[in-house]
């Protein structure tokens, strides 16, 4: 009896269908919570802005203007077409949720058609990827419909690339697979390297010109986004897209095996990732047994901070990350920015470590998704327990603040030195203030970005700017408020000392406050009915 | 020691637990049993400060949970249905970190005794991501004794384990009781139940339908049967009894 691959397509559609109206329902029926319905609100307010904004300005993103535009933009491209095939090579694409595999794998369904259900999943994620980029990366002067149009036959073709690499590398094991990958990153960076080297030798100097042969593998797709009359290019892509579909649809060999493996070890990345963690480490499953020395009780609060560093000194890969971002932030505007003085790159470097860092070090309720049930359940008070969690994260950031940046103290002039070491001290309660804010709403909110469901909504990206506000209207009103009667007492006594002795008072008074604030936040969550659990 | 009154707990308009009082006295061990969703796991949640009860008083060891949360909470522990640890701490660890927020003294005399009692002694260094079901299982209990609480709560403490593990299990809440703990094991392996508990709880429909011996409950269901499962069939009526199995 022959096969023709396609068997279950109509089981397949099926299921599509009901999906999507699940997802439909789902989305309706969480809109019924009001703060969710609000967040939806701020989302599509915030893309409507970015529309509207677009409209008003045709200039787009200033990135991609003029001729360096011609270099930067295929390059960028082809920056995604490089990484999707190492990641396809290293990690695999065939990615099915558990559902998916238990249902569909033993099944009588041929393997096109589970390859043509996989194309088709994927699809929905780049309309919506599509979205975002035609929002925020619109290259300057070109229609928003034509760069909706060209980032989504790039995201599709990305994800034909993805499919056809990982097919061609099926059944081979999962080590022989990374050391692919590492060897062609390898040779990318090589050839990267080669081409600046020459560059500089030739020219004497930088040329962005000689990127164009590494950006030539993008170019019609950039052309796609750029070019005032792309008819050739779209057609190049059309016929690009069609290659990798037929080479997709003629694979004759099993998948399922290998399918399975890729879709657990994706799943298990997602599901770390939906937990709210920035960067999902994979933990460590052997130790060398050693135990950092536990901390006083401190009402409760010690054992916590003890428990997150225990957590943190075996996952260090965002704290890591984190780290490489802001020495390279830092070092590119200390040596070769517009003003090469090392007071500006640790200003940059300390700013994004105010407002980013937060968003990295972790070590706190939102590194607690699984336990929240438990914690509730120890001997601690609210406060102590939310101080615990907060402060864990704090100090690792003033950690990192004052190795990368504390340095600036000894290099600057006599008379700067007291300004930053009055903006040091001020650092740790910054620190918490802002810790408090995304605690809190991780508390108020306890929704994840579910990454298993598809791409993140206009409830999430609501959910990503009301913080962002949150966070800065905190730090203004705190900062405001402690200054307030310092100012006043300063004025009235004539002595400036016991008015910065007073406005210090507040803002640890403040501090405290914040901190009590989401004890009690913590106290209101109900696991079963917020988190499920 | 353990003292529930007027127990409720509400979700959405759905009553989950309905007015439950429950007292359960040192040494005692009180078997709670019930169909899925007839709010065992809700209650024991509540009884341990997990979720906040509607309406009633959850008294531990003299200690209200609403007005006395950390001296009452002090004295409990409380194993869940599915181990609630972190994935990144090792076993040892786990024990640090409770027996400092407990202000247990002698840890290192009592690690060593709970380790080898689970049999985990060699998994001492293992991170809690590295260990199966059942291992897993083990350590939350190891947590949960660790301190020894006055009053002690298992939602379904058998599940994941080995007949050995199952063994040991049996033993450990015996002895436990036997030391003046006061003990509640939720569970629907109703023979385990039968054969550890010295009273049995029947819940339905978020209410304590039946309480006492097994043949206190015989009478009180006026129903001849030989086993816990028996009577616990004819206690929640036969349209349920499917439901059970």
């Amino acid at each position: 009896m022959s096969h023709s691959g396609w068997e279950g397509m109509g089981s397949l559609l099926l299921l599509a269908r009901m999906s999507a109206k699940a997802r439909a329902r789902h989305l309706m029926k969480s809109l019924r919570q009001p703060k969710r319905l609000v967040l939806l609100i701020v989302g599509l307010g915030m893309v409507g802005f970015f529309v509207f904004a677009q409209q008003q300005d045709s200039g787009g993103n200033p990135m991609f203007a003029g001729d360096k535009g011609d270099v930067i933009l295929p390059l960028f491209l082809s920056f995604f077409f490089i990484s999707t095939a190492v990641g396809a090579v290293a990690n695999g694409s065939l990615v099915f949720t558990p559902p998916e595999v238990q249902f569909l794998f033993p099944a009588p369904i041929g393997t096109r058609a589970l390859l043509f259900s996989r194309i088709g999943s994927s699809s929905f994620k780049s309309g919506t990827a599509a979205l975002i980029f035609t929002l925020f990366l619109r290259p300057q002067g070109a229609p928003m419909w034509r760069v909706a149009v060209g980032y989504l036959l790039l995201f599709e073709t990305l994800v034909l690339v993805s499919i056809a690499v990982d097919l061609c590398f099926m059944g081979k094991p999962r080590k022989l697979r990374r050391r692919w990958a590492l060897l062609w990153a390898a040779v990318v960076i090589l050839v990267a390297g080669v081409t600046v080297g020459v560059s500089r030798a030739q020219l004497g100097g930088w040329s962005a010109d000689v990127f164009v042969p590494l950006g030539i593998v993008a170019r019609p797709w950039a052309a796609v986004l750029t070019a005032p009359n792309p008819g050739l290019d779209l057609g190049l892509c059309a016929v690009v897209m069609a290659l990798l579909l037929w080479r997709i649809l003629g694979f004759a060999r099993p998948i399922r095996e290998q399918a399975s493996e890729t879709s657990e070890f994706v799943q298990q990345k997602l599901q770390r990732m939906s937990k709210g963690v920035v960067i999902p480490d994979k933990p460590r499953e052997k130790t060398s047994g050693r135990v950092i020395p536990s901390l006083p009780r401190w009402g409760g609060a010690g054992p916590h901070i003890w428990r997150q560093f225990s957590v943190l000194r075996r996952k260090g890969m965002a704290f890591g990350m984190l780290i490489a971002f802001t020495l390279l932030m830092g070092g590119v505007l200390t040596f070769v920015g517009d003003d090469p003085r090392p007071q500006v790159g640790v200003g940059a470097m300390l700013g994004m470590l105010l407002f980013m860092g937060p968003m990295y070090v972790t070590c706190d309720f939102r590194s607690d998704y699984d336990n929240l049930a438990w914690l509730r359940s120890l001997p601690s008070s609210n406060t102590a327990l939310a101080a615990g969690q907060i402060l864990a994260s704090a100090l690792v950031l003033f950690g990192v603040q004052l190795m990368l940046t504390g340095w600036i103290v000894f290099a600057v002039p006599a008379g700067q030195r007291l300004w930053w070491v009055a903006g040091f001290l001020l650092l740790p309660f910054l620190n918490v203030i802002q810790l408090c804010v995304e605690n809190g709403a991780y508390l108020l909110y306890p929704f994840r970005l579910d990454y298993t469901r598809g791409p993140p909504g206009a409830v999430e990206m609501g959910r990503m700017y009301a913080l962002m506000l949150a966070k800065m209207l905190t730090l203004a009103a705190a900062l405001g408020l402690a200054a307030l009667p310092g100012l006043g007492v300063g004025w009235f006594l004539g002595n400036p000392a016991a008015g910065l002795a007073l406005s210090a008072l507040a803002l640890v008074l403040e501090t405290c406050l914040l901190v009590t604030i989401v004890g009690r936040i913590f106290r209101r969550v109900d696991p079963s009915r917020d988190l499920g659990q | 020691m353990i003292e529930t009154t007027g127990l409720t707990k509400v979700f959405d308009g759905t009553v989950a637990v309905d007015h439950l009082d429950l007292s359960v006295d040192p040494g005692e061990i009180v078997g709670l049993v019930g169909i899925n969703g007839a709010g065992k796991t809700t209650f024991l949640r509540m009884l341990a400060g997990i979720i906040q009860p509607t309406e009633g008083k959850v008294v531990i060891a003299g200690h209200a949970l609403e007005g006395d949360a950390v001296k009452a909470r002090a004295e409990l522990a409380f194993v869940p249905d599915t181990p609630m640890l972190f994935d990144s701490l090792t076993v040892q660890e786990h024990l640090v970190f409770v027996s400092d927020l407990y202000g247990v003294t002698d840890r290192e005399a009592r690690f060593g005794a709970l380790l080898e009692e689970f049999d985990l002694g060699e998994r001492r260094h293992a991170t809690a991501s590295s260990l199966s079901r059942g291992m897993r299982q083990k350590l939350a209990i190891c947590c949960a004794f660790l301190h020894d609480p006055v009053a002690l709560l298992l939602d379904e403490p058998l599940t994941g384990l080995d007949p050995p593990g199952r063994k040991r299990m049996a033993r450990a809440i015996t002895a436990r009781a036997a030391s003046g703990s006061a003990v509640i094991i939720s569970s629907h392996q109703l023979e385990f139940v039968e054969k550890l508990a010295t009273r049995m709880a029947i819940v339905h429909k978020g209410q304590l339908r039946l309480s006492g011996s097994l043949e206190q409950l015989r009478q009180q269901a006026e129903h001849d049967g030989t086993t816990l499962e028996d009577v616990f069939l004819a206690a929640i009526g036969s349209d349920q009894s499917g439901e059970t199995s």
